[in-house]
C-alpha cells in the first residue's frame, strides 16, 4: 500500500506544477491589479507604480513565477497582500472553519441520502421512493442563499431556536456550545446541496445490483433479504456513490462560497471571493493550490475506497 | 499489495463520523437555550458589551498602511490622533493638548499630553509622532493616506520611490521633536487643511517602539496592534469577528462599554436578522429598504458624510470637450428620480463636490433640474440633430457612449440602467459596461474610458477632497477625468492657502459655481451613511466625517 501511495504522491507534484503554471497565468492576465485595494481611493500613478515594484509585479511573468516557485518549494507560498501575513497563515486561519463544515455536511447528507436511497431501491415507484426522491430534488433545487436565508427565518427570527449567523462564541460567550449551535443551519444548508445526487446515485446503483445474477443466487440459497440487499447488493453498488464522494471534496473545500456568505462563516470559501476582488495573487495561488490538493487526495482517497467495497480491486 | 480495511473498521470509522455529526447537528437540549449571544442583549440585564455587525473584514488594523472604510472602522477607538473632528468638523486636542501656528503659516509646534500611555504601558512621546510620518513618508510603506500630507517640507524628495531622502540630508526636516512631549512640522508652504489630515483616524500615531526595524507592511503588529485609543485589540479572529476591550489607562477615562465587538457578516438581510435576534446591538451599512421597518424599534440614524455619486466623462474627449453637451447630458439624467426610486430618499440629489454638512458647501450654484426639452436643444445647439435610428448625430458620428461602472454596487447597476434609459429618451446612446472593482479601477486611473457611474469617498476638509481631483496638475491621479479650468487651479491654491475659514469658504463657494457651471460632471447625489442601532444605547454621535459613529463609541454607554 505504500509503495501504492508513495507513487500516487509522486504523480501528483508534476500535476501540482502544472496547476501552478496556469493558475499563475490566468491569474496575472486577468485584467486588473491589487492597487485598487491596496491603495484606495487615494490611487495616483505614482504610487501605483510604485507599489507594482515593491510586490515584483514590474517583473516579467516567467521571473515572476521562478520566484514564486523557489519560495514554495522551501514551503514559503507568499505573504497575502490583503492581510500582510504568509499564505500559509491566512489559509490556516480559515480552513478549519471549512473542514468543519464540510465534514458536518458530507456526514449529514450520507445519513441522509444513503439510508433513503436504499429504501427507494428496493421499493422502487412507491410512494416512498417518489417522497423520498421529490422531497432531495427540492433541497438540491433551491438555490443555498435562499434556503439559507429561509432556515434563518424560521430557526433564527420566527422559533429563535438558534443564531441567525456567525462562528459564535463571541466575546468567550457560551463556548463550544455556542459554536455547536453557530454550526447547526450552516451544515444543514450546505448538505442539503448534497443529499439528492447522494440518494439518486445510491438508488440507482443499487436497484442495478439488485438485478444482477448473483443477488438471484444469494436469495435462491435462503439468506435473509436484509444480508442480500446490505452485504451481496449494496456493498457492489457502493462504487458510483465513492466516486462521486471523491468529486465532492472539491465542492466541499472550494464551493461552499454562498453558504459561508450567508451565514458569515470564516471559512476559505469567502476568503477565495475576497482574494479575487482584491488581486491578492500570492493568496490566491495558494488557496487553488489547496483546492487541487484536495481534489487529488479526494482521488487517491477514492481510489483506496473502491478495493475497500470491492476486493477484486487492488492497488499495485 | 497493501493492507486492506475489514468491514467492522470501516463501521467503527463511520460511528464516530455519525457521533461528530449529531454534535455538529445540534443536541436538542442545546437547541432550546437561548444563545448566549442573545442572551445578554435580553430586556432588563445589565449589559457591558456593544455588538456591531459589520459588511466585511478589515485590512489592517493599522492606520498608516490600512485603506479600506473597514478597517477605518476599528482604527478609530484603537488609536488616537493629535487631534479630531468634532461634530461640527472644529479641530479639538485629542494627544496633543495645544498647538502654536507660526506667522507664516508653515510651522505647527504640537504640545503633546504627558500622561498618554501605549496599549503596553509605554509612554507615548514626541518620537512616536516622528516615527509615525516618517514611516508615511516611505515610499516602501503601503500608504494609501500619504498624499494628505504633501505639504509636509521634503515630501517629494522624501517619498521619491527610485531615490528617497535621508531626513538628516534635508535643509528643513519635515517633523522635528524638540523635546519628549514637543513636536514641531515643518511645511513647503502654509497649508490651511493641515490640522485637517492630522485628524484620527488617518493621521494617527502609531508606537515607534513596537514597530521601529519591522516591514511595516507585513509586520504581525497589523493584526496585533498596540494603540493609544480607548479600546484594545483583544482578539481578530480573521473573517468573523475582532473583540476591543476598554483600555483602563485611557488618559480620556475608560469607557462605559468594557467590551465592544464587530462581527462580520457580509449579507445586508443576515446582518438585519442578526439584529432582530439580538445577534448584533447595531447594523454598519444596513439594507435601505429594511429601514421604515426597523424605525419602530431602532434608533435609525444617518448623515452626509464627505462622499457623491456621479455621472463623469473623458473631458477633453469630444464630444464631453463641449460644455453645452455636458450640460445637456446634466439634464437629461434624473438624479431626482434615482434618489427616491433606488435610494428610497435616503441621498440628497447632489450640487457640486461638497457635501451639505461640510462648512465650504453652498446651494447657491446652477442646478440642473430635469428637462429633456432643454437638453435636446443644448444638443442641437450643439450641432447634433436627430438621427434615422432616434440617435442624436453630428457630421454623421452617432452621440453614442459607454458607461463604465462597479458590477459588484447594486446601487450603480440600477442607477445605471435608469440614466441609460433617460438618455435614450433624449437621442443619447449609453452602452454599459459594468467591471469588477479592481478592473474598473485600474481603467479610472488609466483614463481608458468615456464615461463612468462612481462616487468620491474623501476628507471632511476640502482641500484634500477636492484639490487632486479637480487641478489640472492631478492628471495622473484623480483627476482621470482631465479637467482643467485655470480659475478652479486659482480657487483650490486660495483654498489650500487661506488663513481663516472664512476666506477659504469664499474660495471654494466660488470653485462650486464655476464647477456647476462647466457641469464636468452629472452631478450624482449624497448618500447618507447609516446606522440602526437598539434605543437603549446612549451617547453616540455622527461626526460628517466617512464612518461618522466610530469617533464616539468611546463616549457610549447602556441606559440602566
Amino acid at each position: 500500500m505504500s509503495a501504492y501511495l508513495g507513487r500516487r504522491v509522486l504523480g501528483a507534484l508534476p500535476m501540482l506544477l502544472g496547476v501552478s503554471v496556469v493558475l499563475f497565468i490566468l491569474i496575472h492576465v486577468a485584467p486588473g491589479g491589487p492597487e485598487a485595494t491596496l491603495l484606495g481611493g487615494d490611487l495616483n500613478q505614482q504610487d501605483a507604480a510604485s507599489l507594482r515594484r515593491s510586490l515584483g509585479l514590474d517583473q516579467p511573468l516567467p521571473v515572476q513565477y521562478a520566484r514564486w516557485l523557489g519560495n514554495a518549494l522551501r514551503g514559503n507560498l507568499g505573504i497575502s497582500y490583503l492581510q500582510g501575513t504568509p499564505v500559509l497563515e491566512v489559509i490556516g486561519e480559515h480552513i478549519g472553519a471549512t473542514l468543519q463544515l464540510a465534514t458536518g455536511s458530507l456526514a449529514l447528507a450520507l445519513l441522509v441520502a444513503v439510508p433513503l436511497g436504499i429504501v427507494s431501491a428496493t421499493r422502487p415507484n412507491t410512494w416512498v421512493d417518489r417522497g423520498a426522491t421529490s422531497v432531495a430534488l427540492a433541497g438540491v433545487s433551491f438555490p443555498s442563499f435562499w434556503l439559507g436565508i429561509l432556515l434563518i427565518l424560521l430557526f433564527a427570527v420566527t422559533l429563535r431556536w438558534l443564531p441567525a449567523s456567525g462562528y459564535g462564541d463571541y466575546g468567550a460567550a457560551g463556548g463550544i456550545a455556542d459554536h455547536l449551535r453557530h454550526l447547526v443551519l450552516p451544515t444543514l444548508t450546505l448538505a442539503s446541496t448534497q443529499i439528492a445526487s447522494f440518494l439518486r446515485f445510491t438508488r440507482s446503483s443499487l436497484l442495478e445490483a439488485l438485478a444482477q445474477p448473483y443477488v438471484t443466487v444469494a436469495r435462491a440459497k435462503g439468506l435473509r433479504s436484509a444480508r442480500v440487499l446490505l452485504r451481496h447488493a449494496f456493498r457492489n453498488g457502493l462504487i458510483p456513490l465513492i466516486t462521486l464522494l471523491g468529486l465532492s471534496t472539491r465542492f466541499l473545500i472550494g464551493g461552499a462560497v454562498l453558504t459561508e456568505t450567508v451565514f458569515a462563516w470564516p471559512g476559505v470559501g469567502r476568503l477565495a471571493v475576497d482574494a479575487v476582488i482584491g488581486r491578492d495573487y500570492p493568496l490566491l495561488l495558494g488557496l487553488n493550490l489547496l483546492i487541487a490538493l484536495a481534489v487529488i487526495l479526494g482521488n487517491v482517497l477514492t481510489d483506496l475506497l473502491y478495493s475497500l467495497a470491492d476486493p477484486r480491486i487492488v492497488w499495485q | 499489495m497493501g493492507r486492506r480495511l475489514t468491514r467492522r473498521q470501516l463501521l467503527a470509522k463511520s460511528g464516530a463520523v455519525g457521533a461528530g455529526l449529531a454534535l455538529s447537528a445540534g443536541v436538542p437540549s442545546l437547541l432550546r437555550r437561548t444563545p448566549a449571544a442573545y442572551a445578554a442583549s435580553g430586556p432588563g440585564q445589565p449589559k457591558d458589551s456593544l455588538v456591531i455587525g459589520i459588511g466585511g473584514d478589515i485590512s489592517f488594523i493599522n492606520p498608516v498602511i490600512a485603506s479600506d472604510g473597514q478597517s477605518y472602522k476599528v482604527e478609530w477607538p484603537v488609536f488616537d490622533g493629535l487631534v479630531e473632528y468634532d461634530e461640527n468638523l472644529g479641530i479639538r486636542p485629542m494627544l496633543a493638548q495645544k498647538w502654536d501656528v507660526s506667522g507664516d503659516g508653515q510651522t505647527y509646534t504640537f504640545h503633546l499630553r504627558p500622561d498618554v500611555v501605549w496599549h503596553d504601558g509605554t509612554p507615548f512621546t514626541a518620537d512616536d509622532v516622528a516615527f509615525t510620518f516618517y514611516t508615511m513618508l516611505d515610499p516602501k510603506t503601503h500608504a494609501a493616506s500619504r498624499a494628505f500630507f504633501g505639504a509636509l517640507a521634503g515630501f517629494a524628495e522624501l517619498s521619491n520611490p527610485d531615490h528617497p531622502a535621508d531626513p538628516a540630508s534635508l535643509p528643513k526636516r519635515p517633523v522635528e521633536v524638540l523635546d519628549p512631549h514637543t513636536v514641531r512640522f515643518n511645511l513647503s508652504f502654509p497649508y490651511a487643511a493641515f490640522l485637517g489630515v492630522l485628524t484620527a483616524p488617518r493621521g494617527s500615531i502609531i508606537p515607534k517602539h513596537a514597530l521601529q526595524g519591522q516591514d511595516i507592511n507585513t509586520t504581525p503588529f497589523n493584526a496585533k496592534p498596540v494603540g493609544s485609543g480607548a479600546y484594545r485589540v483583544v482578539e481578530w479572529r480573521k473573517g468573523d469577528s475582532i473583540t476591543l476591550e476598554a483600555f483602563d489607562r485611557y488618559y480620556g477615562g475608560r469607557p462605559a462599554i468594557r467590551q465592544v465587538i464587530f462581527r462580520v457578516i457580509p449579507d445586508p438581510v443576515v446582518r438585519t436578522q442578526a439584529l432582530l435576534t439580538g445577534g448584533v446591538d447595531m447594523l454598519d451599512d444596513p439594507p435601505i429598504d429594511e429601514l421604515a421597518r426597523l424605525k419602530n424599534d431602532y434608533i435609525v440614524n444617518g448623515i452626509y458624510t464627505p462622499s457623491y455619486e456621479y455621472l463623469g466623462f473623458k473631458l477633453d474627449r469630444p464630444p464631453f470637450n463641449d460644455v453645452r453637451v455636458r450640460q445637456a447630458l446634466s439634464y437629461a439624467v434624473d438624479f431626482d428620480a434615482i434618489v427616491h426610486k433606488v435610494l428610497l430618499g435616503y441621498a440628497l440629489p447632489a450640487t457640486g463636490p461638497i457635501p451639505p454638512t461640510s462648512w465650504a458647501y453652498t446651494p447657491q450654484v446652477n442646478r440642473y433640474e430635469y428637462n429633456p426639452a432643454q437638453a435636446k436643444s443644448l444638443l442641437a445647439e450643439a450641432g447634433f440633430m436627430l438621427g434615422p435610428n432616434g440617435v442624436m448625430q453630428r457630421d454623421g458620428r452617432p452621440l453614442r457612449f459607454g458607461i463604465k461602472g462597479d458590477q459588484s454596487s447594486q446601487s450603480v447597476r440600477d442607477a445605471a440602467v435608469i440614466i441609460q434609459a433617460q438618455l435614450a429618451l433624449v437621442g443619447v446612446q449609453a452602452d454599459l459596461a459594468l467591471l469588477d472593482w479592481p478592473t474598473f479601477v485600474r481603467q479610472l486611473f488609466a483614463s481608458d474610458f468615456e464615461a463612468i457611474l462612481v462616487g468620491w469617498t474623501g476628507h471632511p476638509d476640502p482641500d484634500p477632497f477636492n484639490y487632486t481631483i479637480w487641478h489640472s496638475s492631478q492628471w495622473n491621479g484623480r483627476n482621470f477625468a482631465h479637467y482643467k479650468n485655470p480659475e478652479v487651479d486659482r480657487l483650490l491654491e486660495e483654498g489650500r492657502r487661506g488663513r481663516d475659514r472664512t476666506t477659504r469658504r469664499a474660495a471654494y463657494v466660488k470653485m462650486q459655481q464655476v464647477l456647476a457651471e462647466d457641469a464636468p460632471y452629472v452631478w450624482g447625489f449624497y448618500q447618507k451613511e447609516m446606522y440602526v442601532y437598539s434605543k437603549r444605547l446612549r451617547g453616540v454621535s455622527l461626526i460628517p466625517a466617512q464612518a461618522a459613529l466610530y469617533q464616539s463609541l468611546r463616549k457610549a454607554s447602556w441606559q440602566s
